[in-house]
């Protein structure tokens, strides 16, 4: 049984038309979904609806056999599946100490321990917990907001592109780690623009075009899929 | 010499008053991203408040300030959540202008129940202190210290306890602070709380330094938009600073102009500094 | 009763040039401006002064109050205008009380607050209650005058960019508007406006004091602006109308409660009006007339 399930979703912003039409994935526990497409193509909306932060017109969102359609992001969050937004996904005026803790706010019996905890997986983080968030560079803004997200003891995590603006060797660093974090049982679902990064780091994915799903299936199979590579890829051989 | 070192001592508790309604001011425009120029009337609230308390009810000072801040505080999230809370979604723009309507709502209310006649608070007139020269009054040091103790708790609170950290939070970004699990319109309400509360506190600071009157909150206003501007506006440590400088330049510029255009002056400071620093000193958004 | 309705509506049109003159600058060009009451005080002071002291002509004092209070638009413009819109609403909100502080306290100039008295009218060869009624004619015929100028201006080419502007002033600038230009021309015709209003108020009271800065008036022409329609010279000027109506229907407050005294009715009618002013915003954003669509016609089509 998958753990998220979204079916026949159409969504889009306050008096627009639909972004998404009639979109479903599915999520199962421990697993990295990779969600490929064309810039335009509804991707980051379909996150932002599972999030909360945008109201599906139609369509189911089931998390765990239980709908979340229509919940606050506070109340989604609440429910283990944790949003972490591409850009303004810190708080520059806090310290990276606080931001953590603002991460962990929903739960915050016990902090200081978990504070630390999360700073054990991300040394750079614990090495500046002084220093105000702005400080950081992309790539530890990065880092820290996955932290953030990680205070909460997520069910899932949906990354929308963790890897935008970080160099080569940096988005390696981060994909390593989101599978470190699927290790310990929490699934994963990444928006990426870097389709063959993303495919050889996924378990399965979902190719939307034009706010529909357009394919699916594992990444391996998608990575050596020859139309795949050509007509979603851009890859010219 | 000793007149610049007498305008300097009176200039910096006339600056630390004025900071106090100044990071009102900022705090509510940090969180809601909203300039509340209800703050006048809000001001002539708190110093009603503390006329009831410490007159009418024989309170001592403290006991009228505390008053002050909770009614203020009160009074400022009733009426933002019955004036302008409905019209945010027209914009800053559109809610600074009903909160001016607001102001004069507020004011005429305090105007109908206590009438215009000028009344003081029930302190002990005192000699001035002198020291090599400069005269201190005892009550404006008791003013000074009750505003520097308050700005002391405002910061406490927003740096070291969980809820001040959450409201720091949604100022920031309230989208990512939603999805971090805070309430965004609480942490707002509370913010009105505290910054309407802080305008209270300074009514009754203004009326134990002079008297009261529903105008109050009218005559100093203009410096403390003033302080929360120089500063940059939403920013805490930046209206203290603000105020500071201005409650300054506003005592040196009696060294060059006539005191009645003190205010001017302050204004014209302000119009200078946003000519160097559109987003004022302290200001990062 | 008559010389009361006359009085009315003359101070009615004088506000209407407010309103008009607001319209300009915030609800067509999208420029919040709070200080509009020291504009239209510098127009009535100037008028005032050029013809006490220098002897000119009335109306060539009103058009050079005008004038003056023109310039002075565009002079606070380009100090004012890389300002954002919340720092731009306090600080003209703080000039217009410069402005007070000034009146009040330049006494050889202004003469504080006892203000200017005695400050002639324009000769129109009838006086008593004939002149007031001529001179409603004239200030009537001046608002109709404007509100053609301003319906002009808001369909030309040149009100057009300011809709662009408001709309987002990146985006003309981007399109090769000068931004600053446009802003400054706007001050100026506006402040020309309100300072028409001032230098009218002035020559028909024969007095002019800091009180024309009562906060109240500002909300007024806000009210104004609001109720009948920002963006919408009509609306404007209709507004105005109504909020007279409910400036001057609360005078009958007084007759409806008993046992108050001349300050607890005053107070009340503010009270009133501030709410008026809260649920008119709140249940009516775009006023009773909105502002006028821009109809698009596709040039190509058009062939």
């Amino acid at each position: 049984m998958s753990l998220l399930r979204a079916a026949g979703i159409s969504a889009g912003y306050s008096g627009r038309d639909d972004i998404l039409k009639d979109v479903g994935i599915e999520v199962g526990a421990c697993e990295i979904v990779a969600i490929l497409g064309p810039n335009g193509a509804g991707k980051s909306t379909l996150l932002k609806t599972i999030a909360g932060l945008v109201t599906p017109r139609s369509g189911t969102l089931d998390f765990d056999g239980r709908s979340i359609a229509g919940l606050t992001p506070r109340d989604v969050s609440r429910r283990g599946v944790v949003f972490v937004p591409q850009e303004a996904n810190v708080f520059p005026s806090l310290t990276i100490q606080e931001n953590l803790e603002i991460g962990g706010y929903l739960d915050r019996k016990e902090m200081k321990a978990r504070v630390a905890e999360v700073c054990e997986r991300i040394p750079v983080l614990s090495e500046r917990r002084r220093a105000k968030a702005r400080t950081l560079s992309g790539g530890e803004r990065q880092l820290l907001a996955m932290g953030m997200a990680l205070m909460v003891g997520p069910r899932i995590l949906l990354l929308d592109e963790p890897t935008a603006g970080l160099s080569p060797l940096a988005a390696e660093t981060l994909f390593r780690m989101i599978k470190l974090i699927r290790d310990t049982g929490v699934a994963v679902t990444i928006v990426e623009q870097n389709a063959i990064l993303a495919l050889n780091n996924a378990d399965r994915a979902y190719i939307l075009v034009d706010g529909r799903n357009a394919r699916s299936g594992p990444a391996r199979d998608m990575l050596e899929d020859r139309e795949i590579r050509r007509v979603f890829l851009g890859d010219v051989d | 010499m000793l007149q610049v070192f007498q305008l300097l001592v009176n200039g910096v508790m006339a600056g630390a008053i004025l900071a106090v309604p100044a990071i009102g001011f900022n705090i509510v425009f940090a969180v809601l991203q909203i300039s509340n120029f209800s703050i006048a009337a809000l001001i002539a609230v708190g110093a009603y408040a503390g006329y009831t308390a410490n007159v009418l009810l024989g309170l001592p000072p403290l006991l009228a300030i505390l008053a002050a801040f909770l009614i203020s505080g009160a009074a400022g999230v009733a009426s933002d959540r019955l004036a302008l809370r409905p019209l945010r979604g027209y914009g800053a723009i559109a809610v600074a202008i009903a909160s001016l309507a607001l102001n004069m709502v507020l004011e005429n209310i305090v105007r109908f129940i206590f009438g215009n006649d000028v009344r003081s608070l029930d302190v002990p007139m005192m000699r001035d202190w002198i020291f090599e020269g400069i005269h201190v009054g005892p009550q404006a040091v008791f003013n000074f210290l009750v505003a520097i103790a308050a700005m002391v708790a405002l910061f406490s609170l927003l740096s070291f306890t969980t809820v001040g950290r959450a409201m720091r939070a949604v100022a920031d970004n309230p989208t990512l602070a939603n999805i971090k699990g805070i309430d965004p319109e609480k942490m707002a309400r509370l913010a009105v709380f505290l910054g309407m509360g802080m305008a209270g506190i300074a009514g009754v600071l203004l009326a134990l330094d002079t008297a009261v009157d529903p105008t109050i909150g009218m005559r100093v206003v203009l410096s403390v938009f003033a302080a929360a501007v120089l500063g940059g506006l939403g920013s805490i440590p930046g209206a203290v600073v603000g105020g500071l400088l201005i409650g300054l330049a506003e005592q040196l510029s009696t060294l060059v102009v006539p005191v009645a255009y003190s205010s001017a002056i302050g204004f014209a400071a302000i119009i200078l500094a946003l000519l160097l620093f559109p987003r004022g000193i302290l200001g990062d958004r | 009763m008559i010389s009361y309705l006359v009085a009315l509506l003359t101070f009615g049109a004088i506000y209407a040039l407010l309103a008009l003159g607001l319209n300009l600058m915030w609800g067509i060009a999208g420029m919040v401006n709070l200080g509009i009451l020291g504009y239209y005080a510098l127009g009535g002071y100037s008028s005032a002064l050029l013809t006490m002291h220098l002897g000119i002509p009335v109306w060539l004092g009103v058009i050079a109050g005008a004038l003056i209070t023109a310039l002075f638009g565009a002079a606070t413009c380009i100090g004012l205008v890389k300002l954002r819109d919340d720092y731009l609403a306090i600080v003209t909100l703080g000039f217009a009380e410069v402005m007070r502080n000034i009146a009040e306290n330049f006494v050889s100039l202004t003469n504080g607050t006892d203000g200017l008295a005695q400050i002639p009218r324009p000769r129109l060869g009838v006086t008593g209650s004939d002149f007031n009624v001529v001179y409603l004619v004239i200030c009537v015929m001046v608002v109709l005058v404007v509100l053609a100028a301003m319906e002009r201006l808001r369909a030309a080419p040149f009100g057009r960019v300011l809709r662009a502007l408001r709309a987002d002033p990146m985006v003309a600038a981007s399109a090769g508007k000068n931004v600053l230009g446009f802003q400054v021309r706007t001050l100026a015709v506006g402040g020309f406006v309100l300072g028409l209003g001032g230098a009218l108020y002035a020559h028909y009271l024969t007095y002019i004091s800091p009180e024309v800065f009562q906060p109240q008036l500002m909300i007024y022409v806000f009210l104004a602006l609001i109720l009948g329609g920002r963006g919408n010279n009509y609306g404007a000027v209709l507004g105005t109308v109504l909020v007279l109506a409910i400036v001057e229907g609360t005078r009958f407050l007084a007759d409806l409660v008993h046992g108050l005294d001349a300050v607890q009715i005053g107070a009340l009618r503010a009270f009133v009006i501030g709410v008026a002013f809260i649920v008119v915003l709140q249940k009516r954003p775009h006023g009773l007339l909105p502002e006028p669509r821009r109809i698009y016609t596709d040039p190509a089509a058009r062939s």
